[in-house]
Protein backbone atom coordinates (compact mmCIF):
# COMPACT_ATOMS: atom_id res chain seq x y z
CA UNK A 1 0.00 0.00 0.00
CA UNK A 2 1.68 3.46 -0.73
CA UNK A 3 1.74 5.72 1.89
CA UNK A 4 0.04 8.74 1.79
CA UNK A 5 1.87 12.07 0.89
CA UNK A 6 2.99 15.09 3.69
CA UNK A 7 0.99 17.26 1.49
CA UNK A 8 -2.40 14.91 1.84
CA UNK A 9 -2.39 14.13 5.66
CA UNK A 10 -1.85 17.98 6.09
CA UNK A 11 -5.09 18.77 4.50
CA UNK A 12 -6.64 15.90 6.22
CA UNK A 13 -5.61 17.62 9.91
CA UNK A 14 -7.22 20.93 8.69
CA UNK A 15 -10.15 19.30 7.76
CA UNK A 16 -9.41 20.07 4.10
CA UNK A 17 -10.69 16.74 2.38
CA UNK A 18 -14.36 15.58 1.02
CA UNK A 19 -16.32 13.63 3.27
CA UNK A 20 -15.52 10.84 1.12
CA UNK A 21 -11.84 11.85 0.98
CA UNK A 22 -11.94 11.71 3.99
CA UNK A 23 -13.37 8.69 5.21
CA UNK A 24 -10.94 6.74 2.78
CA UNK A 25 -7.99 8.66 4.16
CA UNK A 26 -9.15 7.31 7.30
CA UNK A 27 -9.32 3.87 6.25
CA UNK A 28 -5.85 3.75 4.74
CA UNK A 29 -4.65 5.25 7.83
CA UNK A 30 -6.12 2.79 10.10
CA UNK A 31 -4.79 0.00 7.93
CA UNK A 32 -1.21 1.04 7.02
CA UNK A 33 1.54 1.68 10.16
CA UNK A 34 3.76 3.70 8.34
CA UNK A 35 1.25 6.37 7.28
CA UNK A 36 -0.51 5.89 11.21
CA UNK A 37 3.06 7.25 12.28
CA UNK A 38 3.21 10.13 9.55
CA UNK A 39 -0.07 11.22 10.98
CA UNK A 40 1.34 11.88 14.03
CA UNK A 41 4.47 13.40 13.22
CA UNK A 42 2.33 15.80 11.22
CA UNK A 43 0.15 16.78 13.82
CA UNK A 44 3.21 17.87 15.63
CA UNK A 45 4.85 19.91 12.54
CA UNK A 46 1.09 21.10 11.64
CA UNK A 47 0.80 22.79 15.62
CA UNK A 48 4.61 23.87 15.26
CA UNK A 49 3.59 25.76 12.28
CA UNK A 50 0.51 27.34 14.08
CA UNK A 51 3.08 28.29 16.82
CA UNK A 52 5.42 29.99 14.79
CA UNK A 53 3.08 31.80 12.91
CA UNK A 54 4.17 29.90 9.64
CA UNK A 55 0.27 29.41 8.30
CA UNK A 56 -1.63 30.85 5.51
CA UNK A 57 -4.56 32.71 7.17
CA UNK A 58 -6.78 29.95 5.19
CA UNK A 59 -5.04 27.12 6.70
CA UNK A 60 -4.86 28.80 10.27
CA UNK A 61 -8.43 29.19 10.05
CA UNK A 62 -9.01 25.49 9.45
CA UNK A 63 -6.42 24.94 12.11
CA UNK A 64 -8.79 26.79 14.81
CA UNK A 65 -12.09 25.60 13.92
CA UNK A 66 -11.21 22.22 12.63
CA UNK A 67 -8.13 20.57 14.25
CA UNK A 68 -8.30 22.55 17.61
CA UNK A 69 -11.77 21.21 18.05
CA UNK A 70 -10.89 18.65 21.34
CA UNK A 71 -9.66 19.65 24.68
CA UNK A 72 -6.60 17.44 23.99
CA UNK A 73 -5.17 19.09 21.20
CA UNK A 74 -5.68 22.31 22.99
CA UNK A 75 -3.46 21.18 25.52
CA UNK A 76 -0.88 20.17 22.80
CA UNK A 77 -0.79 23.24 21.79
CA UNK A 78 -0.56 24.73 25.04
CA UNK A 79 2.82 22.36 25.57
CA UNK A 80 3.64 23.36 21.98
CA UNK A 81 3.64 27.03 22.67
CA UNK A 82 5.59 26.47 25.98
CA UNK A 83 8.18 24.19 24.10
CA UNK A 84 8.84 27.13 21.76
CA UNK A 85 8.98 29.47 24.25
CA UNK A 86 11.50 27.43 26.17
CA UNK A 87 13.52 27.33 22.45
CA UNK A 88 13.57 30.73 22.29
CA UNK A 89 14.37 31.48 25.89
CA UNK A 90 17.73 29.29 25.16
CA UNK A 91 18.75 30.56 21.44
CA UNK A 92 18.28 33.97 22.89
CA UNK A 93 20.94 32.95 25.42
CA UNK A 94 22.88 31.22 23.83
CA UNK A 95 23.24 34.40 21.37
CA UNK A 96 25.06 35.79 24.64
CA UNK A 97 27.23 33.38 25.54
CA UNK A 98 29.28 30.89 24.68
CA UNK A 99 27.60 28.25 23.61
CA UNK A 100 29.11 25.68 25.38
CA UNK A 101 27.77 27.38 28.55
CA UNK A 102 24.52 28.35 26.90
CA UNK A 103 23.63 25.26 24.89
CA UNK A 104 21.66 23.46 27.98
CA UNK A 105 20.81 26.76 30.01
CA UNK A 106 17.01 26.20 31.23
CA UNK A 107 16.17 29.27 33.54
CA UNK A 108 14.35 27.64 35.92
CA UNK A 109 16.71 25.37 37.33
CA UNK A 110 19.74 27.14 37.56
CA UNK A 111 20.36 26.72 41.09
CA UNK A 112 19.76 23.17 41.84
CA UNK A 113 22.47 22.53 38.85
CA UNK A 114 24.71 24.82 40.03
CA UNK A 115 24.78 23.21 43.32
CA UNK A 116 24.99 19.85 41.63
CA UNK A 117 28.04 21.11 39.94
CA UNK A 118 29.46 22.04 43.14
CA UNK A 119 29.38 18.60 44.19
CA UNK A 120 31.09 17.92 41.00
CA UNK A 121 34.43 20.34 42.35
CA UNK A 122 34.16 18.06 45.64
CA UNK A 123 35.25 15.25 43.99
CA UNK A 124 38.15 16.07 42.25
CA UNK A 125 41.26 15.28 43.56
CA UNK A 126 44.70 14.41 42.79
CA UNK A 127 46.83 11.75 44.36
CA UNK A 128 50.89 11.91 43.53
CA UNK A 129 52.06 8.41 43.15
CA UNK A 130 55.41 7.20 42.31
CA UNK A 131 58.72 8.55 40.70
CA UNK A 132 57.84 12.96 41.25
CA UNK A 133 59.65 13.85 38.00
CA UNK A 134 60.00 17.99 38.66
CA UNK A 135 59.06 19.45 35.46
CA UNK A 136 57.58 23.49 35.68
CA UNK A 137 57.79 23.85 31.78
CA UNK A 138 54.20 22.02 30.95
CA UNK A 139 52.81 23.73 28.02
CA UNK A 140 49.66 22.69 25.83
CA UNK A 141 50.58 22.48 22.29
CA UNK A 142 48.98 20.36 19.34
CA UNK A 143 52.12 18.19 19.18
CA UNK A 144 52.20 16.79 22.34
CA UNK A 145 50.90 13.42 22.35
CA UNK A 146 47.70 12.60 24.26
CA UNK A 147 48.62 9.83 26.57
CA UNK A 148 51.68 10.28 28.75
CA UNK A 149 54.54 7.49 28.93
CA UNK A 150 53.35 4.70 31.19
CA UNK A 151 54.66 5.49 34.82
CA UNK A 152 56.65 8.83 33.96
CA UNK A 153 55.80 10.17 37.48
CA UNK A 154 53.28 11.78 39.46
CA UNK A 155 49.54 11.55 38.62
CA UNK A 156 46.88 14.09 38.78
CA UNK A 157 43.09 12.00 39.07
CA UNK A 158 39.97 13.73 38.72
CA UNK A 159 36.34 12.81 38.76
CA UNK A 160 33.51 14.17 36.50
CA UNK A 161 30.52 14.21 36.11
CA UNK A 162 28.33 14.65 32.72
CA UNK A 163 26.14 17.67 32.05
CA UNK A 164 25.93 19.87 35.04
CA UNK A 165 26.92 23.18 33.14
CA UNK A 166 24.97 26.35 33.95
CA UNK A 167 26.12 29.97 34.12
CA UNK A 168 25.63 30.72 37.32
CA UNK A 169 28.05 28.37 38.63
CA UNK A 170 31.92 27.91 37.82
CA UNK A 171 32.90 24.74 35.98
CA UNK A 172 35.13 22.33 38.11
CA UNK A 173 38.86 23.56 38.60
CA UNK A 174 41.21 20.69 38.03
CA UNK A 175 44.26 22.24 39.37
CA UNK A 176 47.52 20.85 38.11
CA UNK A 177 50.66 20.89 40.48
CA UNK A 178 54.06 21.45 38.32
CA UNK A 179 56.12 18.38 37.26
CA UNK A 180 52.83 15.95 37.24
CA UNK A 181 53.34 13.39 35.04
CA UNK A 182 50.02 12.60 33.90
CA UNK A 183 46.22 13.35 33.98
CA UNK A 184 43.74 11.22 34.84
CA UNK A 185 39.95 12.06 34.17
CA UNK A 186 37.55 9.65 35.45
CA UNK A 187 34.14 10.29 33.58
CA UNK A 188 30.86 9.00 35.27
CA UNK A 189 28.20 8.30 33.27
CA UNK A 190 24.49 8.36 33.74
CA UNK A 191 22.56 5.05 34.20
CA UNK A 192 21.47 3.40 31.08
CA UNK A 193 24.35 4.42 28.98
CA UNK A 194 25.83 0.87 28.44
CA UNK A 195 28.02 1.15 25.60
CA UNK A 196 31.02 -0.86 24.67
CA UNK A 197 33.14 1.48 22.62
CA UNK A 198 34.02 4.75 23.87
CA UNK A 199 35.84 7.78 22.47
CA UNK A 200 36.21 11.25 23.54
CA UNK A 201 36.81 14.62 22.09
CA UNK A 202 38.69 17.78 23.65
CA UNK A 203 38.36 20.88 23.16
CA UNK A 204 38.26 24.21 24.32
CA UNK A 205 35.54 26.13 25.43
CA UNK A 206 35.93 28.22 22.43
CA UNK A 207 35.86 25.66 20.29
CA UNK A 208 39.28 25.08 19.31
CA UNK A 209 40.08 21.12 19.24
CA UNK A 210 43.12 19.84 21.36
CA UNK A 211 42.60 16.13 20.60
CA UNK A 212 39.43 13.61 18.95
CA UNK A 213 39.43 9.88 19.29
CA UNK A 214 41.32 9.82 22.25
CA UNK A 215 40.64 5.95 23.51
CA UNK A 216 39.72 5.87 27.34
CA UNK A 217 42.34 3.66 29.56
CA UNK A 218 39.58 2.06 31.31
CA UNK A 219 36.14 1.70 30.38
CA UNK A 220 33.02 0.39 32.73
CA UNK A 221 29.92 0.38 30.43
CA UNK A 222 27.04 2.08 32.05
CA UNK A 223 29.48 3.32 34.98
CA UNK A 224 32.39 5.50 34.12
CA UNK A 225 35.51 5.63 31.70
CA UNK A 226 39.01 6.62 32.41
CA UNK A 227 41.00 8.59 30.40
CA UNK A 228 44.28 9.77 30.58
CA UNK A 229 45.98 12.60 29.43
CA UNK A 230 48.94 14.04 28.82
CA UNK A 231 49.31 17.34 30.85
CA UNK A 232 50.94 19.09 28.11
CA UNK A 233 48.01 19.06 26.61
CA UNK A 234 46.21 21.08 29.11
CA UNK A 235 47.19 25.01 29.65
CA UNK A 236 45.52 26.70 32.05
CA UNK A 237 41.98 28.02 30.84
CA UNK A 238 38.32 26.33 30.27
CA UNK A 239 37.86 23.03 28.28
CA UNK A 240 34.94 20.82 27.11
CA UNK A 241 35.34 16.85 26.87
CA UNK A 242 32.38 14.64 24.73
CA UNK A 243 32.58 11.16 25.27
CA UNK A 244 31.05 9.27 22.35
CA UNK A 245 29.85 5.79 22.46
CA UNK A 246 28.36 3.09 20.57
CA UNK A 247 26.90 -0.33 20.69
CA UNK A 248 28.39 -3.26 18.41
CA UNK A 249 27.96 -2.30 14.53
CA UNK A 250 26.18 0.69 15.82
CA UNK A 251 27.30 4.68 14.75
CA UNK A 252 28.68 6.68 17.51
CA UNK A 253 26.55 8.82 19.46
CA UNK A 254 27.42 11.75 22.24
CA UNK A 255 27.43 10.02 25.56
CA UNK A 256 27.87 13.12 27.56
CA UNK A 257 29.33 16.11 27.78
CA UNK A 258 32.21 17.52 30.86
CA UNK A 259 33.19 21.05 31.21
CA UNK A 260 36.21 21.83 33.47
CA UNK A 261 38.46 24.65 34.31
CA UNK A 262 42.38 23.68 34.34
CA UNK A 263 44.77 25.83 36.52
CA UNK A 264 48.54 24.74 36.48
CA UNK A 265 50.39 25.86 39.64
CA UNK B 1 -1.45 -10.02 30.02
CA UNK B 2 -2.99 -9.02 27.27
CA UNK B 3 -6.26 -10.42 28.30
CA UNK B 4 -6.36 -9.20 31.55
CA UNK B 5 -6.02 -5.77 29.74
CA UNK B 6 -8.96 -5.97 27.52
CA UNK B 7 -11.11 -7.80 30.39
CA UNK B 8 -10.38 -4.41 32.13
CA UNK B 9 -11.60 -1.86 29.60
CA UNK B 10 -14.64 -3.40 29.49
CA UNK B 11 -17.48 -1.64 30.92
CA UNK B 12 -20.41 -3.09 33.51
CA UNK B 13 -23.70 -3.50 32.28
CA UNK B 14 -26.61 -1.53 33.21
CA UNK B 15 -24.17 1.60 34.25
CA UNK B 16 -26.53 4.54 32.57
CA UNK B 17 -25.13 7.88 34.25
CA UNK B 18 -24.98 10.77 32.31
CA UNK B 19 -21.77 12.79 32.57
CA UNK B 20 -21.73 16.87 31.62
CA UNK B 21 -17.86 17.78 30.84
CA UNK B 22 -17.05 21.50 29.16
CA UNK B 23 -20.97 21.88 27.69
CA UNK B 24 -20.71 18.49 26.22
CA UNK B 25 -22.90 15.03 26.48
CA UNK B 26 -21.06 11.75 27.57
CA UNK B 27 -22.73 8.42 26.26
CA UNK B 28 -23.44 6.49 29.17
CA UNK B 29 -21.14 3.54 29.48
CA UNK B 30 -21.97 0.50 26.79
CA UNK B 31 -22.86 -2.66 28.21
CA UNK B 32 -20.14 -5.06 28.99
CA UNK B 33 -19.12 -7.97 26.23
CA UNK B 34 -20.43 -11.13 27.17
CA UNK B 35 -17.08 -14.19 27.27
CA UNK B 36 -18.96 -15.22 24.08
CA UNK B 37 -18.91 -12.04 22.52
CA UNK B 38 -15.24 -11.36 23.37
CA UNK B 39 -13.71 -15.12 22.61
CA UNK B 40 -15.04 -14.06 18.95
CA UNK B 41 -13.77 -11.05 18.68
CA UNK B 42 -9.91 -11.91 20.08
CA UNK B 43 -10.29 -14.94 17.82
CA UNK B 44 -11.07 -12.90 14.67
CA UNK B 45 -8.25 -10.27 15.92
CA UNK B 46 -5.42 -13.49 16.10
CA UNK B 47 -5.10 -17.41 16.67
CA UNK B 48 -2.93 -17.04 19.97
CA UNK B 49 -4.65 -14.94 22.11
CA UNK B 50 -1.87 -13.18 23.93
CA UNK B 51 -1.24 -11.84 20.12
CA UNK B 52 -4.66 -11.04 19.61
CA UNK B 53 -4.93 -8.93 22.42
CA UNK B 54 -1.98 -6.39 21.57
CA UNK B 55 -4.05 -6.33 18.30
CA UNK B 56 -6.58 -5.40 19.85
CA UNK B 57 -4.85 -2.56 21.99
CA UNK B 58 -3.15 -1.33 18.90
CA UNK B 59 -6.08 -1.15 17.02
CA UNK B 60 -8.06 0.67 19.89
CA UNK B 61 -4.93 3.26 19.65
CA UNK B 62 -5.27 4.00 16.26
CA UNK B 63 -9.36 4.06 16.57
CA UNK B 64 -9.10 6.45 19.18
CA UNK B 65 -6.62 9.16 17.51
CA UNK B 66 -8.87 8.90 14.43
CA UNK B 67 -11.73 9.63 15.95
CA UNK B 68 -9.84 12.16 17.86
CA UNK B 69 -9.21 13.62 14.18
CA UNK B 70 -12.81 13.89 13.49
CA UNK B 71 -13.23 15.94 16.77
CA UNK B 72 -14.93 13.53 19.30
CA UNK B 73 -14.92 15.07 22.54
CA UNK B 74 -14.62 11.41 24.34
CA UNK B 75 -12.73 9.12 21.71
CA UNK B 76 -12.45 6.62 23.89
CA UNK B 77 -15.42 5.95 24.64
CA UNK B 78 -16.62 5.61 21.24
CA UNK B 79 -14.25 3.44 20.02
CA UNK B 80 -14.61 1.12 22.90
CA UNK B 81 -18.14 1.05 21.49
CA UNK B 82 -17.20 0.41 18.11
CA UNK B 83 -14.85 -2.69 19.00
CA UNK B 84 -17.88 -3.44 21.95
CA UNK B 85 -20.32 -3.54 18.52
CA UNK B 86 -17.76 -5.68 16.35
CA UNK B 87 -17.25 -8.10 18.88
CA UNK B 88 -20.86 -9.06 19.00
CA UNK B 89 -21.51 -8.68 15.57
CA UNK B 90 -18.88 -11.28 15.47
CA UNK B 91 -20.41 -13.65 17.73
CA UNK B 92 -23.95 -13.43 16.10
CA UNK B 93 -22.24 -14.91 13.07
CA UNK B 94 -21.19 -12.31 10.48
CA UNK B 95 -18.46 -12.92 8.12
CA UNK B 96 -15.91 -10.09 7.50
CA UNK B 97 -13.56 -10.41 4.58
CA UNK B 98 -10.75 -10.71 5.89
CA UNK B 99 -8.77 -8.75 3.55
CA UNK B 100 -10.35 -5.24 4.94
CA UNK B 101 -11.12 -5.83 8.69
CA UNK B 102 -10.16 -2.34 9.20
CA UNK B 103 -12.41 -1.06 6.97
CA UNK B 104 -15.23 -2.73 8.40
CA UNK B 105 -14.69 -1.20 12.11
CA UNK B 106 -13.77 2.07 10.79
CA UNK B 107 -17.89 1.89 9.16
CA UNK B 108 -18.98 0.86 12.41
CA UNK B 109 -16.26 3.45 14.04
CA UNK B 110 -18.08 6.39 11.97
CA UNK B 111 -21.37 5.14 12.92
CA UNK B 112 -20.84 5.90 16.43
CA UNK B 113 -19.39 9.11 16.33
CA UNK B 114 -22.60 10.32 13.80
CA UNK B 115 -24.92 8.68 16.93
CA UNK B 116 -22.70 10.47 19.48
CA UNK B 117 -22.93 13.78 16.83
CA UNK B 118 -26.83 13.86 17.03
CA UNK B 119 -26.52 13.56 21.13
CA UNK B 120 -24.47 16.39 21.19
CA UNK B 121 -22.87 18.47 18.52
CA UNK B 122 -19.35 19.67 18.04
CA UNK B 123 -19.25 22.63 20.10
CA UNK B 124 -17.57 26.27 18.69
CA UNK B 125 -13.62 26.45 19.33
CA UNK B 126 -13.21 29.84 21.56
CA UNK B 127 -11.40 32.34 18.44
CA UNK B 128 -8.99 33.50 19.63
CA UNK B 129 -7.25 30.79 21.28
CA UNK B 130 -6.81 31.96 25.01
CA UNK B 131 -3.33 32.80 26.44
CA UNK B 132 -2.50 29.40 28.76
CA UNK B 133 -3.53 30.38 32.21
CA UNK B 134 -0.72 27.46 33.31
CA UNK B 135 2.61 28.65 31.06
CA UNK B 136 4.41 29.64 34.07
CA UNK B 137 4.35 26.22 35.82
CA UNK B 138 4.49 24.44 32.13
CA UNK B 139 7.62 25.90 31.67
CA UNK B 140 9.12 24.97 35.14
CA UNK B 141 7.98 20.97 34.61
CA UNK B 142 9.06 21.48 30.70
CA UNK B 143 12.49 22.60 31.99
CA UNK B 144 12.45 19.38 34.93
CA UNK B 145 11.26 16.80 32.35
CA UNK B 146 13.89 17.95 29.96
CA UNK B 147 16.04 17.54 32.46
CA UNK B 148 14.61 14.20 33.35
CA UNK B 149 15.11 13.03 29.70
CA UNK B 150 18.86 11.67 28.83
CA UNK B 151 21.31 14.12 27.45
CA UNK B 152 21.39 12.29 24.17
CA UNK B 153 17.43 12.47 23.77
CA UNK B 154 17.52 16.11 25.32
CA UNK B 155 19.85 17.24 22.86
CA UNK B 156 18.07 15.66 19.75
CA UNK B 157 14.90 17.18 20.94
CA UNK B 158 16.34 20.75 21.26
CA UNK B 159 18.18 20.56 18.30
CA UNK B 160 15.89 19.21 16.21
CA UNK B 161 13.50 21.72 16.53
CA UNK B 162 16.05 24.76 16.08
CA UNK B 163 16.50 27.14 13.34
CA UNK B 164 13.59 28.02 10.37
CA UNK B 165 12.56 27.39 7.07
CA UNK B 166 15.45 26.43 4.96
CA UNK B 167 18.24 26.32 8.01
CA UNK B 168 15.78 23.79 10.12
CA UNK B 169 15.51 21.54 7.39
CA UNK B 170 19.36 21.59 6.70
CA UNK B 171 20.07 20.96 10.23
CA UNK B 172 17.73 18.24 10.42
CA UNK B 173 19.41 16.77 7.53
CA UNK B 174 22.82 17.16 9.06
CA UNK B 175 21.34 16.07 12.35
CA UNK B 176 20.07 12.95 11.13
CA UNK B 177 23.33 12.14 9.35
CA UNK B 178 25.04 12.46 12.73
CA UNK B 179 22.94 10.08 14.18
CA UNK B 180 23.20 7.58 11.42
CA UNK B 181 19.39 7.48 10.47
CA UNK B 182 17.24 8.72 7.38
CA UNK B 183 15.13 11.25 8.09
CA UNK B 184 11.77 9.79 8.55
CA UNK B 185 13.21 7.79 11.13
CA UNK B 186 14.80 10.51 13.14
CA UNK B 187 11.14 12.51 12.79
CA UNK B 188 9.48 9.27 14.11
CA UNK B 189 11.39 9.69 17.14
CA UNK B 190 11.21 12.75 18.02
CA UNK B 191 7.76 12.73 17.52
CA UNK B 192 8.09 9.73 20.52
CA UNK B 193 10.27 11.80 22.60
CA UNK B 194 7.37 14.88 22.56
CA UNK B 195 5.15 12.44 23.33
CA UNK B 196 7.11 11.56 26.31
CA UNK B 197 8.04 15.03 27.38
CA UNK B 198 3.69 16.10 26.88
CA UNK B 199 3.37 13.10 29.18
CA UNK B 200 5.60 14.15 31.67
CA UNK B 201 4.15 18.03 31.39
CA UNK B 202 1.10 16.80 32.11
CA UNK B 203 1.78 14.18 34.88
CA UNK B 204 3.98 17.38 36.65
CA UNK B 205 1.05 20.14 35.76
CA UNK B 206 -1.53 17.67 37.59
CA UNK B 207 1.07 17.07 40.34
CA UNK B 208 1.82 20.84 41.12
CA UNK B 209 -2.23 21.53 40.93
CA UNK B 210 -2.76 19.09 44.10
CA UNK B 211 0.02 20.08 45.89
Amino acid sequence: MESLSEKHVFRYLIGDLTDAEQEETERRLLADESSFEALQVAEDELIDAYVRGELSAEDRERFQEHFLRTPSRRERLQFARAFHQALHEKTATSEELPWWRAFFILPRIRLPLAAAALLVVACGLWILVERWRPDDGARAGPGAPASPPVSAGPIASFVLSPGLLRDSAPPPRLVLPAGVAAVEMRLELEAGAALSDYRCRLETAEGVLIRDGVQPAIAIPGQAVTLRLSPELLASGDYILTLSGRAANQPYEVVASYSFRVIRK
Amino acid sequence: MAVSLLLGRFRHAGRMEIEEQAGERRKPDPPALTQEELDALLAFLGADREQAGESYEKLRRKVIKLLECRGAAFPEDLADEALNRMARRLAEGVTIEARDPYSYLWSIAVHVHRESLRRSPLPAVPSPIPADPLLEHRLKCLDQCLIDLSEGDRNLILEYHKGEKQAKIAGRARLAARQGIGINALRIRVCRLRRQLEVCVRDCLQIRAGS
